[in-house]
């Protein structure tokens, strides 16, 4: 199949879209649905966070910090950009102003004035060890592997989806079959790939 | 959780639900299944696109409900 060759058609709807609803549910009280926006995007926020702080338990006392407070801050959101670059902006300076209040409290060395920017330089880690980069390798080759012997039609719904980013109706059209088929498949193959990475995950 | 429901729970990962299937998955009774498949779901998918956002694992959903849940309701606050 060639890449990009359904580019002028109808695009699935948004991840943006997704987020915009859950949003408009958060702000009239709902709070199931900020539960559902936790789960999307405390690894994304917690992957920002981790460049600046290297203690994961650290790492996730901020990420619940910086959901804490853009739940705190949500009726100000406006949509007028995407609810995620909203959340970067309260991760950036949560994250920032951890870093200087924790080099504040373990060292008297620092001044009050010094510059944020010279202390997350300093700051910037990065947690690919040598033993967690070989689990993801791991991990990648078993997702790949599940992928070319899971049956066609789930494998092929799937990737209309996720590289193609085809909606339900214009994967149905492709593979000439209902929408319904199409949703189906699509969870099938994600069912089998939890279960592949729960397996290696386990063995691990 | 029923198949029914996570096969929902997966169409809403792809933005294709209508109103009154996300307002049956945001009702469902036992919220954490729901986040744990929910975010099994979006693991899935960093997977199979390779994507770098898993460098760093944490799970602090149930903290953060913990806390908000002990805050006024947005639309009462």
């Amino acid at each position: 199949m060639n890449p990009g060759q359904f580019e002028d058609r109808a695009r699935a709807p948004t991840s943006e879209q997704l987020d915009q609803k859950l949003v408009a549910r958060v702000q009239k009280g709902d709070r199931a649905a900020f539960d559902l926006l936790v789960v999307k995007y405390q690894n994304k926020v917690a992957s920002i966070v981790s460049r600046y702080v290297d203690d994961l338990a650290e790492i996730a006392d901020v990420t619940q910090e910086v959901f804490i407070k853009a739940y705190r801050a949500i009726q100000s959101f406006r949509g007028e950009s995407a609810f995620y670059t909203w959340l970067f902006r309260i991760t950036l300076n949560t994250a920032k102003n951890y870093l200087l209040k924790t080099r504040k409290q373990t060292s008297h060395a620092y001044a009050d004035d010094q510059d944020a920017r010279e202390l997350i330089a300093e700051s910037w880690k990065t947690l690919d060890s040598p033993e967690r980069l070989i689990g993801r390798s791991e991990l990648a080759e078993g997702i790949q592997n599940a992928l070319s012997v899971m049956p066609e039609e789930l494998s092929v719904a799937l990737i209309l989806r996720e590289f193609e980013g085809l909606s339900y109706d214009e994967i149905a059209k492709v593979m000439e079959c209902p929408v319904g088929t199409v949703r189906s498949r699509i969870f099938r193959a994600r069912e089998l790939l939890d279960n592949t990475i729960k397996s290696l995950t386990d063995f691990n | 959780m029923n198949e029914r429901l996570k096969e929902s729970l997966s169409a809403l990962l792809d933005g294709e639900v209508n109103e009154l299937e996300l307002q049956r998955i945001l009702s469902y009774e036992n919220k954490l299944e729901v986040g744990e498949y929910w975010q099994s779901y979006h693991e899935v998918r960093e997977w199979v696109r390779n994507n770098d956002s898993l460098r760093v694992r944490v799970n602090v959903r149930a903290e953060v409900m913990r806390i908000i849940s002990e805050e006024l309701p947005l639309n009462k606050a």
